[in-house]
Formats: structure tokens, C-alpha cells, sequence
């Protein structure tokens, strides 16, 4: 397989719903079948870059900033935070770049699963989604099912809430102790040291508030409905090791779903499936291509 | 029924700050639905005066921090002044976020509102016809209707004319010879930038203003920082100037006399900008700072000064097809060759036309009701008009700091107010005429002294009767105390029958709004 997918992208601006500004990056041929990426909490669009990077080169390649992350701006109240605005704003990028007729691939890693999920009941997304993709998420009980501050039961679910989810601290520059924290809560230990040091570097970069306020309203997250609204056929990927998201998430989702299609366990990988396993999901979104697209891969 | 106009709870005039700031209180408090409130605009646009103003170099004359809504303090403010268009943007932005736009009802204009007791409800007509509503409240502004002044001969004019509100952005000024006619906010930010570009500018002034300098930077790249990633600091900042603002109460309302410092900083800004002595004294007002609105601007002396343009003090007589004539106060008339007519003449303050388009039982409108006159309670309420609030009422404009404050005071209040009612399962309110006399005993008690009515001059300010109808006249904090709770002992109540008897007559009445965590 080579490179592809590497050189410059085109850029976009999106109007959401409600008028925020969504920055849009569109890669590969302009007439090829598209895939739509939303990316996880507290990064930017670039955490899909290893992924992207191993696609097949006939595949069009849509990737956004979630509001508060990347390019995308910062919202402004409280209201800018909400599920419903995820929604609104996938529901504007998929009107915005698949073309008039067509459908696309939508695969979300965490938040931007979430982002997926609580799209489910949208009348855009069951016109252009022609098959999901979720790795590493959930869509309910995420404080309860976490594991990932090493405590009992209760106490470990605050000191998640309030220590990494809600917090709205700047991190303040990278450094040795923030990366070592941020691989122990959501990277397996064997992860690639230059995939932890990618992540630690947008995770850092991510703006404190908006990272609170998403963090906050995960707390709250109940998608159970809009997950059995999905009727697109769904393949869902989780690591074994993964402690923000456990793979009891995965087969939660998959209960809901009307068409899932499989559940994969990648064994002792972590939350960061793009940049832990991202052969596997490069694999599967092109299968999913092929199959619900009729893409013709270059191979 | 099949005919009966729609109805909704909540019927809001206007989309600028009071209209929008009352649109997300009410969502917070859990009206969501679009048919539970609607807001009627008359353009096809929110923002109010903040739309319309578009004029170049429309500014806002208080900080942006604060001047803002408290509940969505912006970390992406450009300058520390704002311009127009970036004041414009935010207020999309908070009405985007909060899902605003769905209870617009763009080019409705409010011809008529009535109240109507037998069904308890406002009967409003719009220009795009008739809407019902429990409750009415009034977002327009004082600043939002353009006044023209009755100049004669002024429809005979043959070149271009408009108002600074309604600015011609078409008309290309290169090389005109344009008039201004008033030397007020607008007009002191638009002069500056567009005298470069005109051929010949003639500037008509009746009173000149009192201009502060205006310390005006860009944000810099660390406060930005600290604005984007501690919202603590953001308060800060609010809070500073906002605490700043308010000492200059002391010399408005307490004790003119300190405002001679300020008109040493304004004489000092005349030195600054302008050489020419006779210049400087046509310039330098004759009144105690503060009487007028003090207007701030770095390049509006300066730009006087420049050869182009002439300032005339003469008063003016009339207009003709192609220019306007003055008289000095000897009688002698001057003709002054104009192509373009700019009028900065402000705007209907002490005369609301929106007072002449709301009409109790009887229908007597309120501005009959007025006279020349404006009072309310606590600015917001008017006995014999029920079930109505009026954002930027009487007497509680500013001279000196936010009216967002304000606007979200009486927002607070007209909250509180419609809870009550929900709670205590009543479906109307009505001030008591002799709360609403003591209250504005109190406020004309406060206002001696003040450099508003001792300060010597006429300004928008003041009705005919030389009573200032418009401003509050003491501490701000003063009337966000005094509008923090509602007082149901100034007010008539009526309990809700219907709802008191199990029936559910209006959709939603008996489910009293709950504050919600989120949007």
C-alpha cells in the first residue's frame, strides 16, 4: 500500500445550523465514493490522519473540525454544547459535501461516534449515510462504565468526571508526566511512542473550556433512542484494553442497532483506535466501500 | 375556529440586545417550542440598531467586554472598542447557539398591538398579519427609528440624501461635496472616515459635543490567550471596567463639579487635533460635559481640521434643490452648493413611535397615555397596560456604561415576574398606578442635581417639559438591585380561572417553566 492521501487538502468552510463557521477538509478525487470522519474528544481532524493515510486512493476523503476543536471556532454559551449541535453540525457537513444523490461512509472514533450516533434520527443522515463506521465509543453510561482512573467504583467514576472530563484547565505546555497520564488513561500500554506523542500534542492543544464543556455534557450522554434509529449497516470496532470507552459499550451499541453488521475486538488495544490500529479500520471503512458504495478499489 | 390567528405565550417586538437577550432567558426557562414565542422583526435580519447602523466606522463607545451579554462573554473580541460589524456577528452567534432564528418572524413589522381583557391577550397586527399573545414585550429600542429633521424645503433636495442609520453604501462619496448635518455619535465616527474621501465636506453644528479621547488598541495576542482559556479572566476584564464605568456617576448625578476634569481632558483633545484658533472655539461646547452624551473619538478633530472641510454653526433655514442656506446671527443667509445630504440627526427618543402602536382596553394608545410624558415602573411596566413589558423603557438609558446591563436587568425582572404568575396560577398583571407615581418620585428626586437637568443644554435626553424621561440617574447596580425580584404587592393579579379549575386552556399554561442546565 502506499501514501496516499497525503498532499495538500482542500479546504472549506461549512455553516452549521446555527451559523458556526465548521472548518472542512476535503481529500482524493472530487468524483470518487466519499467517507465522512468525525474525530474523538479534545483532538482535531488530524487524528484521523494514520487512517486516512492508509486508504485506498479512489476513496474521497471528508474530514471537519468539531466545533471547539481545530480550526473550528469555539462556541460561545453553554448552548453551543449539546449533542444536538454535533448533530447539526455532521448533518451540515454531509448536505455540504456529499454530492446530490449520493451516499457516503461515516465513520466516528469516540465523541465523533457519539457525533454519529446522535445523528441517528436525522432525515440527512438516513439519506446520505450509506454505512457506519464507530470505533472506541459509547453512547451511554460513560462515567459509570470507565475505567480509567485506577479507584473503586464510585470514586473513580468523580475523580473522572471532575479531574478529566468537566475540568476546564488550560494543560499548559507538553511535558513528560502529561503524556505518561494521557497514555495510561487512553492509549494501551504498548502503544507507539510517536502516536502517544501525536496525541498528547493535540490533546494539548485543544482548547481547556471547550474540552470541559464537551467533557461535561459526555457525563450527561443518554443516545439509546437515536442508536435504534440508525437503520444503515454498521460495523463497530473496539479495543479490549480500551478504559475510557470498554468494549461493553461496543456490544451495548451493537444491541440497539438495527443492521450491525460485526463487532471487531482489536485485543489490548486502547482508546485511540486511528492511531493504534488504524490497518484495521483502513481496512474495514474500505470494505464498507466497496460493499455499500460500490466503490472499485485501486487496491 | 379555524381562522383564529395564531397565538403564543410570548409575543417579543424586536431582535436587537433586549429582543434577543429575552428570547434565550425564555428558552432557558424552558420555552423551547416554536409556537410558544415569537419574535416579531420588521427587517429581515436580526440586530436592531446594530444592523442598521452599518454607517462607516459605527462603533460601539463602550468597552466590549461589557458591553455584552453576561451570559455569553466573548473571548474573540478584535479590539477593545468594537467594531459594528463584529458586534453584529456575536449577536448571531448567541442567537445561532441558543436556536433564536426559529422564533423569528422576519418583515413584521408591528402596526398595532391591542389589549383585549375578555381574552386576556395582546391582539397584534403585523404588517404580515395578525398575531394573539398573552404577554407582550417590547425589544424597539430608543434608538431604532431614524428622526429626520423638518427643515423647510428639505423634500425639494435633488441630490442624494440619508440617514446615518440607513446608510446608501451604493453612493460612492469620491469627490462629492457632502453636508453633515449634526454632530452627535454617529456622526462624530462617520466623519472621520469619510473625509478623506469627499471632495468638499460642509458639517452643520448646532451644539458641539463634548469629545474624550478615546483610548481604542487592537486585543493583544496574550490577553487573547488568557480570554480564550481562563473564562475567569474574561469577568475580570468585564468586571474592571464595569466597576470603572460606574464611578463616573460621581460626577454625572453626585457632583457636576468633578466634571470639569473631564472637561479639561476635552479641551485638551480640541488642542490636540486642531491649530486654527477660530476653529477651536466654533468646536469647544459652552455646557457642562456630561449634559450631552460625551462622545469619544481619536480622528474626529483632526479630520476637521483637514482643508476639506468647513464646520458651519450657522443655523439652517432651508434647503434647496441643490444646496442649503444658513443665517448667521446677524440675518445674513449663505448659500452653502451640496450634492449629498448625510443627516446625523439621531433619533425618536423621547417620542417612541413604537408608544404610538400600543393600545390599552379603551384604545388609548401609550403614547396618549404619555403625553410628552414617558413613565413607567421600574422602566418596564405601565399601569392600564397589562401583561406588558417594555425593554429600554423610560428612564433607564445610560450616558455612562453598558445598556446591555440595563437591558438584562429588566429582562431579570420581566423573568421573575412572568414565574410568579406561572407559580401562583395567575394570567394577568397590571402595575398599580400609585406604585408606578412613587417610583418615578424616586427616580425625578434622584435626578436633581444631575448635570442631565443642570448641566445647560437641550439634548435628546429631555422631553419638551425639560424633565429627563430617558436616563436612570444614579449607580447601575442601583436598578439591577431594585430589578432583582419581582414585587407582587406593586402589582394587580388576577388568578387564572380556568387553570384553577382543571382545565388546560392555554397549551403549556400549566406547566410553569424550569430552569434547564443547558441551552
Amino acid at each position: 500500500m502506499a501514501i496516499r492521501h497525503l498532499g495538500p487538502a482542500r479546504e472549506t468552510q461549512v455553516r452549521s445550523d446555527d451559523g458556526t463557521p465548521l472548518h472542512v477538509e476535503v481529500r482524493g478525487p472530487e468524483d470518487g465514493p466519499t467517507v465522512v470522519f468525525c474525530h474523538c474528544w479534545a483532538t482535531s481532524l488530524a487524528s484521523w490522519g494514520p487512517v486516512v493515510r492508509l486508504l485506498d486512493q479512489n476513496l474521497r476523503v471528508v474530514l471537519y473540525d468539531q466545533r471547539g476543536h481545530g480550526r473550528t471556532p469555539v462556541p460561545l454559551t453553554p448552548a453551543g454544547y449539546a449533542e444536538e449541535k454535533l448533530a447539526d453540525d455532521l448533518c451540515a457537513v454531509l448536505e455540504a459535501t456529499v454530492p446530490e444523490g449520493e451516499r457516503a461512509v461515516v465513520a466516528g472514533h469516540s465523541m465523533g461516534g457519539m457525533t454519529i450516533m446522535a445523528t441517528g434520527a436525522r432525515e440527512v443522515f438516513r439519506e446520505k449515510a450509506a454505512a457506519v463506521l464507530l470505533t472506541n465509543t459509547g453512547c451511554a453510561q460513560l462515567t459509570e462504565r470507565t475505567t480509567s482512573i485506577p479507584l473503586p467504583k464510585a470514586l473513580g467514576r468523580a475523580a473522572a468526571t471532575a479531574l478529566t472530563l468537566r475540568a476546564p484547565l488550560p494543560l499548559g505546555p507538553r511535558n513528560a508526566l502529561t503524556t505518561a497520564a494521557l497514555k495510561f488513561i487512553a492509549m494501551s500500554p504498548d502503544a507507539d511512542p510517536r502516536m502517544v506523542r501525536l496525541c498528547a500534542r493535540m490533546v494539548h492543544e485543544c482548547n481547556g473550556v471547550a474540552r470541559g464543556r464537551w467533557g461535561d455534557m459526555m457525563t450527561r450522554l443518554d443516545l439509546d433512542e437515536t442508536v435504534r434509529a440508525i437503520t444503515a449497516p454498521t460495523v463497530i470496532v473496539a479495543g479490549t484494553a480500551d478504559r475510557m470507552t470498554p468494549p461493553w459499550h461496543a456490544h451495548h451499541v451493537a444491541s440497539l442497532l438495527r443492521n450491525c453488521e460485526e463487532v471487531v475486538e482489536v485485543p489490548d488495544a486502547g482508546h485511540m483506535g486511528p492511531l493504534e490500529f488504524p490497518e484495521v479500520l483502513a481496512g474495514r471503512i474500505e470494505k464498507l466501500a466497496a460493499n455499500h458504495l460500490g466503490a472499485t478499489l485501486a487496491g | 375556529m379555524t381562522d383564529a390567528p395564531p397565538h403564543f405565550r410570548v409575543a417579543i417586538i424586536g431582535s436587537g440586545f433586549a429582543g434577543l437577550g429575552m428570547a434565550v432567558r425564555l428558552r432557558q426557562a424552558g420555552l423551547r417550542d416554536p409556537g410558544d414565542f415569537v419574535i416579531l422583526e420588521r427587517a429581515d435580519d436580526i440586530g436592531g440598531t446594530w444592523r442598521d447602523n452599518s454607517y462607516p466606522g459605527a462603533a460601539c463607545d463602550v468597552p466590549s467586554h461589557l458591553y455584552s451579554f453576561s451570559f455569553a462573554l466573548n473571548p474573540g473580541w478584535s479590539r477593545t472598542f468594537s467594531p459594528q460589524p463584529e458586534i453584529l456577528a456575536y449577536m448571531k452567534r448567541v442567537a445561532g447557539e441558543y436556536g433564536i432564528p426559529k422564533h423569528v418572524r422576519y418583515g413584521h413589522e408591528v402596526l398595532s398591538a391591542h389589549w383585549e381583557p375578555g381574552d386576556n391577550r395582546w391582539r397584534i397586527e403585523t404588517s404580515q398579519g395578525t398575531i394573539t399573545a398573552q404577554f407582550l414585550v417590547s425589544g424597539a429600542g430608543p434608538l431604532a427609528d431614524p428622526s429626520r429633521p423638518d427643515i423647510k424645503g428639505i423634500d425639494t433636495f435633488e441630490g442624494t440624501m440619508f440617514h446615518s442609520a440607513d446608510w446608501d453604501h451604493d453612493h460612492d462619496l469620491t469627490g462629492r461635496r457632502v453636508a453633515v448635518i449634526g454632530t452627535g455619535a454617529s456622526a462624530i465616527q462617520f466623519v472621520p472616515r469619510i473625509q478623506p474621501k469627499v471632495g468638499r465636506m460642509t458639517l452643520f453644528q448646532r451644539t458641539a459635543p463634548w469629545v474624550m479621547f478615546r483610548h481604542d488598541r487592537d486585543i493583544t495576542k496574550v490577553e487573547s490567550l488568557l480570554y480564550r482559556n481562563l473564562p475567569i479572566a474574561r469577568q475580570i476584564a468585564r468586571k474592571s471596567i464595569y466597576w470603572g464605568r460606574e464611578t463616573y456617576v460621581f460626577g454625572f448625578a453626585k457632583n457636576p463639579r468633578l466634571l470639569s476634569i473631564v472637561e479639561r481632558l476635552g479641551r485638551a483633545n480640541i488642542a490636540r487635533g486642531i491649530k486654527d484658533p477660530g476653529l477651536r472655539a466654533k468646536v469647544t461646547p459652552d455646557f457642562r460635559a456630561g449634559c450631552k452624551r460625551i462622545l469619544m473619538s481619536n480622528d474626529y478633530y483632526p479630520a476637521l481640521a483637514r482643508p476639506n472641510v468647513d464646520v458651519v454653526t450657522d443655523g439652517i433655514v432651508e434647503i434647496r434643490p441643490n444646496s442649503i442656506i444658513t443665517r448667521d446671527a446677524s440675518g445674513k443667509e449663505t448659500e452653502h452648493e451640496v450634492d449629498t445630504i448625510i443627516l446625523g440627526t439621531g433619533f425618536h427618543v423621547s417620542d417612541p413611535p413604537v408608544a404610538r402602536r400600543v393600545f390599552d382596553s379603551d384604545g388609548r394608545s401609550l403614547a396618549d397615555h404619555w403625553g410628552t410624558d414617558a413613565q413607567a415602573f421600574r422602566g418596564t411596566t405601565v399601569a392600564g397596560f397589562p401583561n406588558a413589558f417594555i425593554l429600554a423603557g423610560p428612564n433607564t438609558g445610560l450616558g455612562h456604561t453598558s445598556q446591555v446591563f440595563m437591558i438584562e436587568a429588566q429582562i431579570r425582572y420581566t423573568m421573575e415576574a412572568l414565574k410568579y404568575l406561572c407559580r401562583q396560577g395567575l394570567d394577568r398583571l397590571d402595575v398599580r398606578p400609585e406604585a408606578q407615581r412613587s417610583y418615578n418620585a424616586m427616580v425625578a428626586e434622584s435626578m436633581e442635581g444631575t448635570v442631565w437637568v443642570t448641566g445647560g443644554c437641550d439634548s435628546w435626553y429631555l422631553n419638551e417639559q425639560g424633565r429627563n424621561t430617558t436616563l436612570w440617574p444614579t449607580f447601575t447596580w442601583n436598578f439591577a438591585l431594585r430589578t432583582r425580584w419581582f414585587d407582587p404587592h406593586n402589582y394587580d393579579l388576577r388568578v387564572d380561572r380556568a387553570r384553577r379549575s382543571g382545565r388546560d386552556r392555554v397549551r403549556g399554561a400549566a406547566r410553569p417553566p424550569r430552569r434547564r442546565r443547558t441551552t
